[in-house]
């Protein structure tokens, strides 16, 4: 929990961008842009920080994940064609767009479950907390979600995505 | 879970990144702040103008009461609705379409229908001064088709009280170039009649009245243009009067007018008749019955060529007056006592009648002009003295009886009203507060605008 206080932000501030990164950079994979989505989730944390000083990691690992969806999609429309030699290629792009494209398509309390248990890497308590819910609910919902995911992504990869999204 | 898509180098923020992150929250401060001062004026503005623009006509309906439309201030738009319990003075161009004064405020506007009645438009909410409450919402209008005529509201500054005229149904009105002081109009087609004094009204206080001339004046284009008509007889009669006090136009043709003249009781208390056959070219004087105590006012009208109805009536005391009403078959040459009503101090009649007249309730000049008397026909008329019933006769004003219903209803509490008809058949009668009440046969009245 982070410190309250004028400074609170402040200590807080490597903490929360930790987990805005992480939760970023699993969905979109560039270092950049993560760093990027980190910075503005935390720029709205620190606007609305007086209500959220008490847990802010839920809503930093939800504001987080929507601005990587958001950016993902927007880089996923088409760009202009390159010149020359490719740069690094990340071998999970392909997953990545999967699970973005399965996420979008969970009902929203799975999602919000999933994103915020599995992709925040939060507590089964700090969820409960974050939705509102218990935690048995929250066991609920996330196993249905990943039920969910693991389907959707079986109809977009094959058979194989079972082993990649095992859990 | 998703351990294989972390970043195995992972995040090591620092005071750089910190700096920036802080430096991104003032931008999205500022942008706020920016976005709810945008957002409050565009609300502050939207809301003035919603207070500025807003139509007054939402709220109120024709059968609503004359305090709900009180309620809306300003001038009223066009269009805004009228109740019929704000009507002071009805007039009909024909079955379906009338214009009234109503009573808005402390102010009058021009209302006007085009169903008989049933419900009113606000056409002028911002008529000339003079036609409100401090006069008792005195003046008189009349209407042929889209041309109207506006006269006899309480004097201007400068002593005038001009005649003002329209063209568009009442939508503006411009003032008439004579006068100063206009005392009556009649308008028979575009053919205008005006009788105009050439002397300022003295203001309260002021040194006595001297006599003024009297002209007549005519248009034949609605109003547009006027000239005083070359008249034998007339100026020499009127102009002999200390002071015109109230002056009555009642033309019967193009070719045959009556004027009724009374000067004030203090300066003679005479009461003068004119008559024009020829279209004002010549007049002759006609006696007029009236004298000793019901010399205080008079009031004509007429059905015909030479069927004339004099009312006269004498000084009021305590909600009643003495009247008499004299008939005439020949254009006023000669005069027969047909109905009265005698009391407080008036002596009987020198004929014998009875009193088939109602005391209560004031006739000139204690109402407003000539709108109490309403004759339909020679043996068809109302009487709707001030703070009385409106009373009926069907064998030419011998016996006279309130029609039932209407002071159930609230008429003749006090409130200005008048009553008017087109036909025998078609009438209508208003009272502030009371409504509008509408005949169809002449005998049966029900109320319009409920």
């Amino acid at each position: 929990m982070p410190a309250r206080g004028l400074d609170g932000f402040d200590l807080a501030f490597p903490d929360l961008y930790r987990l805005a990164y992480r939760v970023a950079f699993r969905i979109l994979g560039d270092r950049g842009d993560a760093e990027d989505v980190a910075q503005e989730a935390l720029a709205r944390t620190s606007v609305r920080w007086s209500r959220l000083e008490d847990r802010p990691e839920g809503w930093v690992t939800r504001v987080a994940s929507n601005l990587a969806i958001d950016r993902y999609r927007r880089r996923r429309r088409p760009a202009l064609p390159l010149n020359g030699p490719v740069g690094i290629v990340d071998p999970h792009l392909g997953e990545r767009g999967d699970l973005v494209a399965a996420l979008r398509r969970l009902p929203r309390r799975q999602r919000q479950a999933v994103v915020l248990r599995y992709l925040g890497d939060l507590s089964e308590a700090q969820t409960a907390l974050e939705m509102g819910c218990s935690i048995g609910a929250v066991k609920s919902h996330g196993a249905r979600g990943l039920t969910s995911l693991r389907r959707h992504l079986s109809e977009s990869t094959g058979a194989g995505g079972d082993n990649v999204w095992a859990s | 879970m998703f351990g294989h898509l972390d970043d195995p180098l992972g995040a090591s923020p620092g005071a750089r990144e910190l700096a920036r992150v802080l430096r991104r929250a003032h931008v999205i401060r500022a942008r706020r702040r920016v976005a709810a001062v945008a957002a409050c004026v565009v609300v502050i503005v939207g809301f003035a103008g919603y207070l500025a623009g807003r139509p007054q006509t939402v709220h109120i309906s024709s059968t609503e009461t004359g305090y709900q439309f009180n309620e809306l201030k300003g001038p009223l738009a066009v269009g805004t609705p009228v109740p019929t319990t704000a009507l002071v003075n009805v007039v009909f161009d024909n079955a379906e379409r009338g214009f009234a004064l109503a009573a808005h405020r402390d102010q009058a506007v021009l209302a006007e229908t085009t169903d008989g009645g049933s419900s009113w438009q606000v056409q002028n909410g911002d008529l000339p001064s003079g036609y409100g409450q401090s006069t008792g919402y005195a003046g008189q209008f009349e209407f042929v088709g889209s041309d109207g005529y506006l006269w006899g509201g309480a004097p201007e500054s400068d002593g005038s009280v001009p005649l003002w005229v329209t063209s568009d149904g009442g939508i503006s009105w411009r003032s008439a170039a004579i006068g100063p002081v206009v005392y009556d109009v009649s308008a028979i087609g575009s053919n205008v009649w005006a009788l105009a004094g050439a002397c300022n009204v003295e203001p309260v206080g002021g040194a006595p009245a001297a006599p003024c001339p009297v002209v007549l004046e005519q248009s034949l284009d609605g109003g547009a243009s006027w000239s005083a008509v070359d008249e034998a007889g007339f100026t020499e009669v009127v102009n002999a009067l200390p002071l015109a006090q109230r002056v009555e136009l009642a033309r019967i043709t193009l070719s045959r007018s009556y004027v009724l003249t009374t000067s004030a009781p203090d300066q003679s208390g005479t009461t003068e008749l004119l008559f024009t056959g020829d279209s004002g070219a010549t007049w002759q004087t006609r006696p007029v019955p009236c004298g000793g105590a019901f010399d205080l006012g008079a009031e004509i009208a007429a059905s015909g060529t030479d069927d004339l109805w004099l009312l006269c009536g004498s000084q009021a005391s305590a909600g009643q007056q003495s009247k008499q009403l004299y008939r005439s078959e020949d254009g006023g040459t000669t005069w027969t006592l047909t109905a009265s009503a005698t009391g407080l101090g008036t002596p009987p009649p020198a004929a014998s009648q009875p009193n088939t007249l109602t005391l209560g309730g004031y006739i000139a000049p204690y109402s407003i002009g000539h709108k109490n008397l309403a004759v339909a026909s020679p043996t068809t008329a109302w009487l709707y003295p001030f703070r009385s019933d409106l009373f009926k006769t069907v064998n030419g004003g011998l016996a006279w009886s309130a029609v039932p219903g209407l002071d159930t209803a609230g008429f003749g509490s006090g409130g200005p009203g008048n009553v008017t008809f087109i036909s025998a058949q078609q009438g209508w009668i208003c009272e502030y507060g009371v409504g509008l009440w509408h005949t169809s046969d002449g005998v049966h009245w029900y109320p319009l605008g409920v």
